[in-house]
């Protein structure tokens, strides 16, 4: 991982993040729909701008991906039930009620109202600009959602063969979530590219970025601020993504401190930017009363009035839960392909690629651990739980490994 | 040279057959892609009968007609995770909420109200 990244692409994929932050910024503060539509479109200006820039030349498997997801979204009405209940639901309540926190009026309270609702907004400008809603085309703005995500992890794959391998992995193992109007799919590519831009920033010196200094100040302010909106939008996709966020960062400070290599302000700046509008989002949720349920007691037998501690406690005591969880986490087969393409990958290039080895190995050995804690202590039905949703969450993990693995042994293979 | 072009073509050969093969996989089997629906994807009402139930849309007309805010479930559909979650989703604006006097219940459900409305499956009494 050591080749210049392609910075053209990191701009543009800078360019819109933010405009994505800028649309969920302007329904926050309740700005006018022109302003709201004139953003839309510049994402689209954006997208097109891709499709036919000379700079861009070389990315023609990727242009042709991000034509297949828009016509498969837009070729497929949203049925399934997080989709639908979750996501295309709040952005429906946001485009009719005018209001990013219409939810907080507590209506339907199983449909989870505290959830961040980055996406729903983007999909509620579309419908503004449309006129009407429908059962269709929402869900489609989650590919210009993934499109930052998307352009970072192929600029610093670079070479073509490694795209296309990278992206028929996508497919394989987030495609279906990508395009049926999940949010998991997004969360996971996002966890990809926040990992890498982290990394990036954190622990490479000023040999990426450039030759001289003015290019190097520049390319660092791009990263930086990339690396602040791909945050953003990991925090305000879904709880998941606020962990992610949380822990990729925290590894990043700690790995400094084990490396005794010193903390610069701007990392302490990044940090607190990439927290501000999810922490300005649970505090208006909170004080409007609006709770994840998951902090609630159980609600199922023998749960009922345990709090999440008790619950874990009960849970461990009992051997056949730990068969349980390990039949959807451990046995998940696209798990076991991504680590033994892990194992393949550092078996090739460790030696090479120590430190960005070690980053996503802690990183992605931590969201496991959560994920079990998660499990744990839910205060649903435990089989309920897993069987409803370990498939959903399991891709984020699956594609860090494969990301890295493709992207630092292909690079050895030069 | 010549060898490691071949080895090239091979590799993309491959991959490329499995991205296609996955595409049409996510698109047939999974998502229930339609060219029909790729090209009325922006029109009013396309193909709602695909995303939910024919008894969710039934419903859901009933519920227009009275042109109220709001309606209620009888306790068996209430009891139906699927029928209360889809119609609250579809119906809305128009709200589910329990002090409603417009109550939407099966049609073999005796309610001790009067009908409004009434199609083969569904009742809508107001209460």
């Amino acid at each position: 991982m050591n080749a210049k990244p392609d910075w053209n692409l990191i701009f543009l994929s800078c360019l819109i993040s933010f405009c994505i932050f800028l649309n969920y910024f302007f329904w926050s503060v309740n700005f006018s729909q022109i302003i709201k539509s004139i953003n839309f479109f510049t994402i689209l200006f954006f997208l097109f701008y891709f499709f036919i820039g000379k700079k861009f030349k070389n990315y023609n498997y990727l242009r042709l991906f991000i034509i297949s997801l828009l016509i498969l979204s837009l070729g497929s009405v949203t049925v399934d039930w997080d989709a639908r209940s979750m996501w295309a639901f709040h952005a429906k309540r946001i485009f009719l009620d005018d209001n990013l926190y219409a939810g907080f009026d507590k209506y339907m309270p199983e449909l989870m109202n505290a959830y961040p609702l980055l996406p729903a907004s983007l999909s509620a400008t579309l419908a503004q600009i449309i006129g009407h809603w429908n059962e269709i085309y929402p869900k489609s703005t989650n590919i210009l959602v993934l499109l930052p995500a998307l352009f970072v992890q192929c600029s610093f794959l670079k070479n073509n063969k490694s795209i296309l391998l990278w992206l028929m992995f996508v497919l394989l193992f987030a495609g279906r979530a990508l395009v049926s109007g999940l949010m998991d799919g997004l969360v996971a590519m996002y966890f990809v590219s926040n990992c890498l831009i982290i990394y990036f920033l954190f622990f490479k010196e000023s040999s990426i970025y450039g030759r001289n200094l003015q290019e190097i100040n520049k390319n660092k302010n791009i990263l930086f601020f990339l690396g602040i909106f791909c945050g953003i939008i990991l925090s305000l996709l879904k709880n998941e993504g606020l962990v992610m966020v949380i822990l990729l960062l925290l590894s990043a400070f700690l790995f400094k401190i084990y490396l005794k290599k010193k903390i610069k302000k701007r990392e302490i700046i990044f940090g607190i930017l990439v927290f501000i509008p999810i922490f300005i989002w649970k505090l208006l949720a909170t004080y409007n009363g609006v709770y994840p349920p998951y902090l609630g007691t159980g609600n199922v037998e023998p749960l009922i009035g345990l709090n999440s501690f008790d619950r874990i406690i009960l849970r461990l005591s009992e051997i056949n839960n730990y068969k349980l969880v390990f039949k959807y986490l451990l046995l998940n087969e696209k798990f076991i392909i991504a680590f033994l393409i892990f194992l393949f990958s550092i078996y090739k290039s460790f030696e090479k690629n120590k430190l960005i080895y070690s980053f996503v190995i802690a990183n992605a050995l931590i969201y496991y651990i959560v994920l079990y804690i998660v499990y744990f202590s839910t205060p649903y039905d435990l089989y309920w739980h897993l069987s409803s949703s370990s498939t959903r969450v399991m891709p984020s993990i699956v594609m860090i490994l494969i990301f890295f693995s493709v992207s630092t042994f292909m690079k050895n293979k030069e | 040279m010549k060898q490691k072009q071949k080895k090239n073509l091979l590799f993309l050969f491959l991959v490329l057959s499995i991205c296609l093969i996955k595409l049409f996989h996510i698109g047939s089997q999974r998502i229930h892609f339609s060219p029909n629906i790729l090209f009325h994807s922006f029109e009013k009402n396309y193909s709602d009968n695909l995303a939910v139930s024919d008894i969710v849309i039934e419903g859901n007309k009933l519920i227009k007609k009275i042109n109220k805010s709001n309606f209620n479930l009888s306790n068996k559909l209430y009891s139906n995770g699927y029928f209360k979650q889809r119609i609250a989703e579809f119906s809305y604006p128009i709200r589910l909420d329990a002090n409603s006097q417009f109550v939407l219940a099966l049609s073999y459900e005796e309610l001790s109200c009067s009908v409004r409305l009434k199609t083969q499956r569904l009742k809508l009494y107001e209460c």
